[in-house]
């Protein structure tokens, strides 16, 4: 009896160390909230004794497993937005003034798990829904069109934009306008190095996002182009590196990747004597996760996670991301921006539809403008070569090399969008 | 050649990982006839242990490495005391089984919640890779290899050369008999669940400076674990190391015949194969 007491407070004392050493080591991030004096530009107006309703704002977002590096950022900008939003006295339309609630869920990394969240928040009451991810997108968009529900989401596919989809409008540029910016700048910057090899994840997600930025960077005129897809959930990369990587002897290792598995296929493409350029192209881009490959990070070209304090940052977008990273304690992707640049657009299609009404605000969004986060004007670009398929504002894309397991921007890249105008 | 051999390095480096990992959860099964579903997660448990000890207070790597396997071995006592120790042998198996998958499931959850759900970087003690041949041995792999053969010829010592580990293989041969010569089955029990926990705990150890500490690293590594021990026999110890080096060679040389995503297939046709011809396993015995 002795025994087992002896063992229960040993372990009692063993959970404290570990909750705290959890808690508090700064490697992990640390919510310590701060005040942030932001003004939301387009729609909210000044509080008058008005009717006031509530809407409630589905966030849907991968807050477990791949994909957190950049969930977390996308769920906790739309979190922020709302609280902008609310803190500015809310919305006035049609005569009455909407605050908004938020109401969120994990959905994971896979259509059903898509589905099933976006069935949630559908039951809810939730109208309009922001969601971040490609796969769980598609699954949600079986239930979010014929509920005529707006799903305002961060995804890279451009087949999930088309006008098979009227309520959905992308908050985030295609692959072709995110990821081309870093991949121009390894063109520009490394002229004999034109042989390239790409690899991404063997699921929906992935198979959409490469086919997207496919014919990009086949147009780009690369001597030779080598893929291969690798299985989702591997963390020994050693036999893909050794069959695949390695013979194709290339250049530039280009990576549509997941968060939890780039460090280890960076790790792992280093020890085993792969020397050319690596650029983390997709799928994340965070710093913890180039910590997994430790000193064998050095040099890796990313673009979805900026050093937002650097330089080649807009300027609009800085203070958020600062505040955000002060308060959660870890760098935010660009994921954080665009949900809050989403909320802008919201507001100004509410604003100028003068109603709450989904269909009323899904056809004004392609007439409005706004202020955006990336600076200037946001407005909704149609696609090249994808009749009827829109992407927000092209944003500027900050290209950036990890130095120390740290990023340093060294880029500036403009999406095809905004380069033709 | 050269990358048939590479394979054949990476192979057995792999097998080494599973090995281990697997070992304690076949002992679990063989001994106290509990599926452990849980045994990935307690895995990922050992790897934010040794992340707390190193990464976070600072003890040296193998200091931490050994207060892990410490950890871990009376974590499994008091899984054992407090949820197992009521549901024994094969009467107890399915509400057994309902307890892992609930541990399997709050466990990651857990951890999420307190460490966050990003992956963790454990500092390896070598990161250089050694290079002879033509071939690419990194230093920290070698060093998985090495603590793979310590801690299994350890297990395989305490087994046969311990009063304990004697009591732990009567109990396994025939539980009645043993407990008619003294043996007490409710210690061999604590013993076991707390060596199976501390098998995976030093496992983790090993992996998580090379593979990084995820909350949800215990999913994939459970569902290799299983294949192991179904190869090599459900509850035996030598099938689980035949087993371990069998999966981490037909995953490193699966890739140079077929794509990634066929692996996998690969390695099920595999089973089912094993199977077919032998349905206890390589080394298991009805």
């Amino acid at each position: 009896m002795a025994r087992r007491r002896l063992l229960v407070i040993a372990a009692a004392v063993l959970a404290v160390v570990m909750v705290v050493a959890g808690t508090t080591c700064t490697s992990g991030p640390t919510p310590t909230p701060v005040v942030v004096v932001a003004t939301p530009t387009a729609g909210p107006t000044p509080t008058t004794a008005i009717g006031t309703e509530t809407l409630l704002i589905g966030n849907l977002s991968i807050l477990s497993g791949a994909g957190t590096g950049y969930g977390f950022s996308a769920a906790r900008g739309v979190e922020r937005g709302i609280e902008l939003w609310n803190d500015a006295g809310g919305l006035v339309v049609g005569g009455k003034r909407y605050m908004l609630k938020i109401d969120t869920y994990d959905w994971g990394y896979t259509a059903d798990s898509g589905r099933t969240a976006a069935e949630k928040a559908i039951n809810d009451g939730c109208k309009i829904i922001f969601g971040v991810g490609t796969a769980n997108t598609a699954g949600a968009q079986q239930t979010t069109e014929p509920n005529k529900v707006l799903l305002l989401a961060q995804t890279a596919s451009n087949d999930l934009v088309t006008t098979k989809f009227p309520y959905t409008f992308r908050i985030l540029m295609g692959a072709d306008g995110l990821y081309s910016p870093g991949m121009d700048y390894v063109w520009d910057k490394y002229p004999d190095k034109r042989k390239l090899f790409v690899t991404a994840w063997n699921d929906a997600t992935g198979k959409l996002v490469w086919e997207t930025w496919k014919p990009l960077v086949n147009a780009m005129g690369w001597s030779k182009v080598d893929f291969q897809y690798y299985e989702p959930g591997t963390t020994d990369f050693a036999p893909f590196i050794n069959s695949y990587l390695l013979p194709a002897n290339p250049d530039v290792f280009a990576l549509v990747s997941r968060t939890g598995e780039t460090g280890l296929l960076i790790k792992a493409a280093r020890q085993f004597g792969y020397k050319g350029i690596i650029y983390w192209a997709a799928g994340g881009g965070s710093v913890p996760e180039l910590q997994i490959a430790g000193d064998l990070a050095e040099g890796v070209i990313v673009n979805q996670e900026w050093d937002w304090k650097g330089q080649f940052v807009p300027e609009a977008a800085k203070p958020e991301a600062l505040s955000y990273l002060s308060r959660y304690g870890s760098n935010p992707t660009v994921h954080l921006i665009t949900a809050l640049d989403g909320l802008r657009m919201l507001a100004a299609a509410m604003k100028k539809a003068n109603s709450v009404d989904t269909t009323a605000i899904r056809d004004t969004l392609p007439t409005i403008e706004w202020d955006s986060y990336w600076g200037g004007k946001g407005k909704l670009y149609p696609v090249k070569d994808r009749p009827g398929a829109t992407m927000n504002f092209g944003m500027p894309v900050s290209v950036c090399d990890s130095k120390n397991t740290a990023l340093v921007n060294v880029g500036f890249g403009l999406p095809p969008a905004l380069k033709t105008k | 050649m050269a990358a048939y051999t590479q394979a054949l390095v990476n192979g057995i480096m792999l097998g080494a990982i599973y090995v281990v990992v697997a070992l304690g959860l076949t002992l679990v099964f063989g001994m106290m006839h509990i599926v452990n579903f849980a045994h990935g997660e307690i895995y990922m448990l050992g790897a934010f242990v040794l992340w707390t000890f190193q990464v976070a207070l600072g003890v040296n790597y193998f200091l931490a490495t050994i207060i892990t396997v410490v950890v871990l071995f009376i974590l499994g006592m008091l899984l054992e005391l407090i949820f197992f120790s009521r549901f024994p042998g094969r009467a107890g198996l399915f509400k057994s089984l309902i307890i892992c998958l609930g541990l399997a499931a709050v466990l990651p959850n857990t951890v999420s919640l307190i460490y966050s759900p990003f992956s963790k970087n454990i500092p390896s003690v070598f990161t250089n890779s050694l290079q002879f041949a033509g071939l690419f041995v990194p230093s920290e792999r070698l060093l998985v290899i090495l603590f793979s053969v310590v801690f299994v010829g350890g297990l395989f010592l305490f087994l046969k050369r311990t009063r304990t580990g004697q009591a732990m293989i009567a109990v396994e041969q025939d539980g009645e008999a043993a407990e008619m010569q003294g043996v007490s089955i409710s210690r061999v029990r604590l013993y076991c669940m707390g060596i199976g926990a501390a098998l995976a705990g030093g496992a983790a150890s090993f992996v998580a400076p090379v593979l990084g500490a995820s909350p949800w690293m215990g999913g994939d590594m459970i569902m290799n674990s299983f294949n192991i021990i179904i190869i090599g026999g459900m509850g035996s110890l030598p099938g689980a190391v035949l087993g371990g080096l069998i999966l981490g060679l037909a995953q490193s040389f699966g890739p140079m015949w077929v794509s990634p995503p066929m692996v996998n297939l690969l390695v099920f046709f595999m089973i089912i194969l094993i199977l077919l011809v032998k349905p206890t396993g390589l080394l298991g015995h009805a």
